[in-house]
C-alpha cells in the first residue's frame, strides 16, 4: 500500500475502531485490519498513539489502555471514545438516499432487513423514517425490469423487443445481460449483444418486452463503463450554433468543445452516436440551432427531417 | 509515516478528550494547557488550534463555540456520540449491499465510514451482486439541504436570480436531478427546486424546528415539462402509433381518449407549457401528430415550417 493517509483519516478509523473494539472487550488484529481497512502495521502504529492519548494530567488512570497481545487487540479505558461519532449530514443523506434507491427497486422486500434498517438509521441520523428524501433510479416498466434482473443474476441470456431511438425501429434482440444499472435517472442494460457481437447499452425503457431464454452466458471479467453515453473514436461532430435559449444543450451531452460566441450565443462541437438521436434533437430545437459543420448527410438532417414531419400536416 | 503527523494525530486525540471532559466551554489558552503538544510559540500554537478545531468540524465533531471576551469551546458527549441503531448483522448486510449497489458522491460522505461507524464496517468485502448498480448525481449544497430539512431549519438561497426564503420538507432525485420540495415564503406557495440550479451559498434563517412538513404535500416528483405553468391552457390531443404508445405508457400515466384498431392511440394531454409540448410531440418524429386544439397543431407547423427552411 503506497497510498497516503493523513493524520485526519487515522483520527476517524481510530474514533470508530477504539468503540468497536472496546465493546466488544477485544478482537482479533486480522478482522480488525479488515474491517476498518489497514495494515497490521498501521494499525500497530495507532495503538501506540492511542497508548499515550488521554487527559490531564496524564496519570495512567488518565490515559487509554491499548494493546496488542496474541494476535488480538485489547483497548479498555477509552471511555471519551465509547460511542463512535455520529454520521455527518452528507454521511446520514449517502446513506438514507442509496438505501431508498434500492427499495425502489422491484425485487426489494419493502418489509425486509434493508427497510428495517433504514428505519433504525434514520432514527440514528436524527430523520424522520420514511421521510426527507426520496430516489427514483429511473422509469421503466417494472415487469420489464424485474425479468431483465432475473435473467441477469440467473446467468441466462435475453430475447428483446427494442426500441433503437438512435435508428428509430424496433428490433429483436439476443443479448448476455451483464449488468443492470441507472445512471442520469433512466435504467440502462449492459450486455453483449449477438447480433453485432458487440457490447453496448440498452435503454431499458425502451424494451417492449424481455423473454428470458434457457441459454447460459458467461460474464466476462470487464464489464465496461456504466456511463449512459461513452464517447466512441469513430463517432461523428456536428458543430452546432446555439442561441441563448438553447445553450442547455451544452450542459445535458457531453461535447468536445464549447465556444462563446457572444450575446449569449454558444457554439459547440457535439459527438452524434445515432443520426436518430441528433434528428429528434434538431427539429425540437428548430431554430434555435444550426448545424454549420459537420458531415454532409448530418447537416441537413434537421431540415430533412422537418421537411419530412410536415408532410404529415399537410 | 512521518513523525509529524503521529504528533498531529495523538494532539487531535488529546483535544477531542479535553473537548469531551469539559463540563463548561474552554478557552484555548486552557485547552493548550491541558493538551501540551502545541508549539511553544504562540501565533504557531493559535495556528494549529484553529486548524485542529477544522479539521474535527469538518469530520463532523460537533464543536461549540461559545463567544465571550474570549471564545470558548466544547463537545457535548450527546452530539457528539451515535446513538446505537440497535442493527441485526442481517440489516448490517442489507445496508453494506445497499452501499456497494447504489454510488452516490458527496464531499464527506464516505460509505465507508459511515459503515465503521455504525456496523464495525464489514469482516469480508462486499459487493454488489453481478445484477445492478446505481449511480446518483452528487451536489455541494446536498448536505447542507439535508440537515435543514432534518431539522427543520428555513433557508435562503438565490434561485432564477431572485433570493428566495424556503421550508425545506423533502429532498428527491427524480430523472437523474436533486430537487427539493418546499414553501416558498417569498411567494407563500409550495415549490418544487432543482438542486443544481441554485445559486450560491444556502444560509439559515431563524431558528430550527420552525415548521412542519404538512401531511398533504404530496410527492416531491416534477410534474412533465408540458405541465410547468400557471394554468392549463389547452387540451392537447396527441395520435401516437402502436410502437411508442406501448412506452409511453410505461413511461408515464396518460389519458387515453381513444384506441384505434390498429394499436394506435389518441391522448389527452394538458398542456401549461406550450414550447414544452411541442418538443415532447417532436421528438416522437414519425410516431406522433399533434391532432388538436388548432392552436398546437399551427405552432407545430409553423415550428417546422421554419426548421425545414
Amino acid at each position: 500500500m503506497t497510498r497516503r493517509t493523513s493524520a485526519d483519516d487515522r483520527l476517524r478509523r481510530l474514533l470508530a475502531l477504539v468503540p468497536w473494539v472496546a465493546a466488544r472487550g477485544g478482537a482479533d488484529v486480522e478482522e480488525v485490519c479488515a474491517r476498518f481497512g489497514c495494515t497490521e502495521g498501521e494499525l500497530r502504529a495507532d495503538l501506540e498513539l492511542l497508548f499515550v492519548c488521554g487527559v490531564h494530567p496524564f496519570t495512567p488512570d488518565a490515559l487509554v489502555e491499548a494493546w496488542l497481545e496474541d494476535g488480538r487487540v485489547h483497548i479498555s479505558y477509552a471511555d471519551w471514545f465509547r460511542r463512535p461519532l455520529r454520521l455527518t449530514p452528507a454521511q446520514g443523506l449517502v446513506l438514507m438516499a442509496t438505501a431508498r434507491a434500492l427499495l425502489s427497486v422491484p425485487g426489494t422486500d419493502p418489509t425486509g432487513p434493508l427497510a428495517r434498517a433504514l428505519d433504525k438509521v434514520a432514527v440514528a441520523v436524527g430523520a424522520e423514517p420514511g421521510e426527507g428524501v426520496e430516489v427514483e433510479l429511473g422509469e421503466a416498466d417494472r415487469g420489464v425490469l424485474a425479468d431483465l434482473q432475473t435473467a441477469s443474476a440467473a446467468g441466462r441470456q435475453v430475447e428483446l423487443a427494442y426500441y433503437s431511438f438512435g435508428s428509430d425501429r424496433f428490433t429483436t434482440r439476443l443479448v448476455d445481460p451483464w449488468l443492470l444499472f441507472s445512471s442520469g435517472g433512466s435504467w440502462y442494460l449492459r450486455g453483449l449483444d449477438h447480433q453485432t457481437r458487440e457490447a453496448r447499452h440498452f435503454r431499458v425503457d425502451r424494451v417492449r418486452s424481455a423473454r428470458v431464454t434457457d441459454q447460459p452466458f458467461e460474464r466476462p471479467a470487464e464489464l465496461g463503463p456504466t456511463e449512459a453515453y461513452t464517447r466512441r473514436p469513430g463517432d461523428p461532430v456536428v458543430v452546432l450554433d446555439l442561441d441563448p435559449a438553447a445553450s442547455w444543450v451544452a450542459g445535458s451531452h457531453p461535447v468536445d468543445g464549447v465556444d462563446e460566441l457572444g450575446g449569449g450565443r454558444l457554439r459547440i462541437h457535439l459527438p452524434v452516436s445515432e443520426p436518430g438521436w441528433l434528428a429528434r434533437l434538431l427539429v425540437r430545437l428548430g431554430p434555435l440551432a444550426t448545424v454549420v459543420d459537420g458531415p454532409p448527410e448530418l447537416v441537413d438532417l434537421g431540415r430533412v427531417t422537418a421537411a419530412r414531419l410536415l408532410e404529415r400536416y399537410r | 509515516m512521518g513523525t509529524e503527523q503521529d504528533r498531529k494525530l495523538e494532539r487531535l486525540l488529546d483535544l477531542l478528550a479535553a473537548l469531551l471532559e469539559a463540563r463548561d466551554p474552554k478557552a484555548r489558552v486552557e485547552l493548550q494547557r491541558l493538551v501540551p503538544l502545541y508549539p511553544e510559540d504562540d501565533v504557531a500554537a493559535r495556528r494549529a488550534f484553529s486548524r485542529d478545531i477544522e479539521a474535527l468540524a469538518r469530520m463532523g465533531v460537533p464543536v461549540e463555540v461559545v463567544d465571550g471576551q474570549v471564545p470558548a469551546y466544547r463537545v457535548q458527549r450527546e452530539a457528539y456520540e451515535l446513538p446505537d441503531p440497535g442493527l441485526t448483522d442481517e440489516e448490517a448486510a442489507a445496508l453494506h449491499l445497499a452501499l456497494a449497489t447504489v454510488e452516490l458522491d458527496l464531499p464527506e460522505g464516505s460509505p465507508a465510514e459511515s459503515l465503521w461507524k455504525l456496523t464495525g464496517g464489514a469482516a469480508e468485502r462486499i459487493t454488489a451482486p453481478s445484477g445492478s448498480t446505481a449511480r446518483l448525481p452528487g451536489s455541494e449544497h446536498l448536505a447542507m439541504l439535508w440537515a435543514a430539512v432534518n431539522a427543520r431549519q428555513p433557508v435562503r438561497f438565490g434561485y432564477k436570480a431572485e433570493l428566495r426564503e424556503v421550508e425545506p420538507w423533502q429532498l428527491s432525485c427524480q430523472r437523474g436531478h436533486w430537487y427539493l420540495q418546499g414553501l416558498d415564503r417569498s411567494r407563500a406557495a409550495q415549490r418544487l427546486f432543482r438542486v443544481d440550479r441554485i445559486e450560491g451559498l444556502i444560509s439559515p434563517v431563524g431558528a430550527a424546528g420552525a415548521f412542519f412538513r404538512p401531511a398533504d404535500a404530496g410527492p416531491a416528483v416534477p410534474p412533465p415539462p408540458w405541465l410547468l405553468g400557471d394554468e392549463v391552457r389547452y387540451e392537447a390531443r396527441l395520435w401516437v402509433d402502436a410502437d411508442q404508445a406501448e412506452l409511453i405508457r410505461a413511461a408515464g400515466s396518460f389519458e387515453v381518449e381513444e384506441r384505434r384498431p390498429d394499436g394506435s392511440v389518441v391522448l389527452s394531454v394538458p398542456v401549461a407549457n406550450p414550447e414544452a409540448f411541442r418538443s415532447f410531440a417532436l421528438t416522437l418524429l414519425d410516431h406522433a401528430e399533434v391532432l388538436g386544439p388548432p392552436e398546437a397543431r399551427a405552432d407545430v407547423v409553423a415550428w417546422l415550417e421554419t426548421t425545414a427552411r
